[in-house]
């Protein structure tokens, strides 16, 4: 290669890295909902709508259909059932996506646009600014997974009444389940607990936080006042036994 | 300058008639690079099955932005359990078409010190591209893509790519195959160019003149294509082997391989004006049988078509992402350096290398509305027949354009499109003057 372009690639590359690592050694920036308004209407709009509502040009095609912002009611959260989500929360949805559902993973954006749109789903409800998030839920380590721990689940499932909406086998087929409607009366259905991957993520911890803290805006409720944190490692394990995917994959990360 | 070179047996041989055909052959490739219609784009057919707009995946119509290059590295998938055809609504088909009814204006011009002569002035209304496509996947770990196209104003119709791709091998993102006639994993993907003028990235399929190679490194290749990447597609491989497309020799025996590689990676900045930052580097090495008039195939004897010399080009790229991340002002720079074998030039006295590379800056200030312009040159370092001057058909192009979309939606798309580009090449014209070729590109493309 010739001495000339050698040098204007070598001051390219030095330039790339100066810019890089000066930047990161500083704060990053607050969120921006001005710049999270450019990021909406590139990628969300067509789902949850120009206001929020979950009333985009795709929604009608969707099932479940996608979340109105407007009543800062969220379903995939840390904290407890009814209260705002965390930023981290919100962050994890918008990152990893939500399997089985047209909500894809925006882990390929940069962090920032991330924020930034957080930043302005924030504005679209009031709870935002009279509102603070709860106290995120502390999961304990994860035991062994083991016949008697799948047993015990079993009874937990048998004892907290699972199979009236998932199905004695967790298949999503309870007695319930036709009737069910989410809180803008659409109807919902409980999910299949045999399918491998779930909806908020992959991990033991995952399903863990998932009933007990409840899906806000489904009929889903928390079980935190009723499942001892014990038994509820228990549980997780009886419903990763229900799919030899699941439990392949319980401790894995879905990468998009 | 050069000066010829002791040894050379074969400087007996006619310069002028070697000057007059590398001058042909470079307007007549240059002409059939504008002519030629250009395949894949943007996909509407994946914005129906998703129920996303263009905007998601393109950063500006066809270029894609981070997450439609991930998209297309996971093989065309979101891997959230909606992707493989047995869960898709099965009114849903794959298919696709794209449309580019526009005016376009040629003036060609060489330049002498006795003033300008117009050896071209034509404008027309036009068809242009027609693409009927087809594209997703087959199942968890496999993928297709396939467009035959209909050309200008559908007088031809061919297979110009056709893949099909095995994902996640061993259920690792690192190890994906492709297979067919695709285009190789660039810098800036030909196909997906802003440009519709078809002038620039010339340094992709630019020889020294007289080189009897052509290989073009922007264009499809038959082969096949290992490609890894990480999760989001920040750093990604990919390593092509294919029978080098155009070789006179029969495809079928894969008798001139080439190979080509291209590794990235981006950084993320979550603070600052400048968001994001991309380098890379790539090479290829592609071989050409010699003893065979360029591009015909014909009338040489036998033994001369085992002898092949080796095509070289290298360079790396920068980009850099300014402003806001959904509305960014995304520029490339791209340099490389190629060098053909003496041996591929008759009468060559040494390797023919020159160096090119192109700088792009796209900007996307408001959703609709895409500004772009390029600066491309090629430049020749060493002549292989040593009485060319230096810079004998170096080449210097500037493009620049608008597109504005009207409307998208998660069913179809279309815009207008209004595109100028110039083109000159040192002594580019038959009787050895300098060449001009301007071209205006003004309609609509559309796409549902």
């Amino acid at each position: 290669m010739s001495s000339k372009l050698t040098k204007r690639l070598s001051v390219g590359s030095a330039l790339c890295v100066v810019m890089w690592t000066l930047p990161a050694s500083a704060a990053d920036e607050p969120p921006s909902p001005r710049r999270g308004a450019d990021v909406y209407r590139r990628y969300c709009i067509t789902c949850h709508g120009e206001r929020g509502d979950g009333a985009g040009e795709f929604a009608p095609y969707t099932t479940p259909k996608p979340r109105d912002f407007r009543q800062g009611t969220f379903k995939w959260r840390s904290t407890p059932s009814g209260s705002l989500p965390l930023v981290s929360d919100l962050e994890r949805t918008i990152r990893d996506g939500v399997y089985w559902t047209v909500m894809p993973s925006f882990f390929p954006l940069n962090e920032r646009v991330r924020r930034d749109v957080i930043a302005y789903i924030q504005t679209f409800s009031p709870r935002w600014t009279s509102d603070q998030p709860g106290m995120p839920l502390q999961i304990p380590p994860e035991p062994a997974h083991t016949p008697d721990s799948v047993a015990k689940g079993r009874a937990v499932y048998e004892k907290q009444n699972c199979a009236q909406c998932h199905g004695d086998r967790g298949a999503g087929d309870g007695p319930a389940a036709k009737t069910l409607t989410d809180d803008w009366g659409n109807p919902t259905v409980p999910f299949d607990l045999t399918k491998g991957y779930m909806k908020g993520g992959t991990t033991g911890a995952d399903l863990y936080r998932v009933f007990m803290t409840g899906l806000n805006g489904t009929p889903m409720p928390s079980f935190v006042e009723s499942i001892a944190p014990g038994e509820a490692w228990d549980l997780v394990h009886y419903i990763q036994s229900l799919s030899a995917s699941q439990r392949a994959h319980s401790n894995q990360q879905v990468k998009p | 300058m050069n000066a010829t070179i002791p040894g050379n047996t074969l400087s007996s041989l006619d310069e002028g008639v070697h000057m007059r055909r590398a001058a042909i052959l470079s307007l007549s490739v240059f002409t059939l690079l504008v002519s030629l219609p250009r395949p894949a784009a943007a996909v509407p057919a994946f914005a129906r099955k998703y129920g996303v707009r263009c905007t998601v995946c393109h950063e500006a119509w066809p270029v894609l932005n981070d997450f439609g290059r991930a998209f297309r590295d996971n093989g065309y998938r979101m891997n959230l359990g909606k992707d493989e055809p047995s869960v898709t609504d099965p009114a849903y088909w794959p298919v696709y078409v794209l449309a580019e009814p526009h005016f376009g204006f040629d003036l060609v011009k060489s330049h002498t010190g006795a003033g300008d002569t117009t050896l071209q002035k034509n404008g027309q209304f036009q068809t242009g591209l027609a693409v009927l496509g087809a594209i997703g996947t087959l199942g968890d770990h496999a993928s297709y893509l396939v467009i035959p196209v209909a050309g200008i104003n559908g007088l031809t119709l061919g297979f110009p790519t056709a893949e099909f791709r095995l994902n996640n091998l061993f259920d690792s993102s690192w190890l994906n195959v492709r297979l067919g006639n695709t285009e190789p994993d660039l810098p800036v993907s030909r196909v997906r160019d802003l440009d519709v003028t078809g002038a620039g990235l010339n340094a992709y399929g630019y020889h020294t003149p007289g080189s009897v190679s052509g290989f073009d490194m922007g264009g499809n290749q038959l082969g096949v294509e290992f490609m890894g990447h990480s999760r989001g597609s920040r750093t990604r491989y990919s390593v092509s082997v294919f029978n080098v497309t155009g070789s006179p020799e029969k495809n079928t025996n894969f008798n001139t391989p080439g190979v080509y590689g291209h590794a990235t990676h981006k950084f993320m900045l979550t603070r600052g004006p400048l968001t994001g930052v991309e380098v890379g580097g790539f090479a290829s090495y592609t071989s050409w049988p010699i003893g065979l008039p360029a591009a015909t195939g014909s009338t040489t004897a036998a033994a001369a078509l085992t002898d092949r010399k080796a095509s070289t080009k290298y360079g790396g790229e920068v980009h850099g992402w300014f402003g806001s991340d959904a509305l960014p002002v995304h520029a490339i720079l791209t340099l490389l350096q190629g060098r053909d074998d003496r041996a591929l030039f008759p009468g060559g006295v040494r390797d023919g290398v020159f160096n090119g590379g192109f700088l792009e800056v796209i900007a996307n200030p408001i959703l609709p509305l895409v500004v772009y312009g390029r600066f491309d040159f090629v430049r020749n370092r060493d002549q292989a027949l040593p009485t060319r001057p230096q810079d004998f058909n170096d080449q210097t192009t500037y493009s620049v354009g608008i597109k504005h979309t009207f409307e998208f939606t998660t069913r179809a798309e279309y815009g207008l499109v209004v595109n100028y580009s110039l083109n000159q090449t040192k002594q580019g014209a038959q009787d050895g003057s300098d060449l001009s070729h301007h071209s205006l590109w003004a309609g609509i493309m559309f796409a549902f």
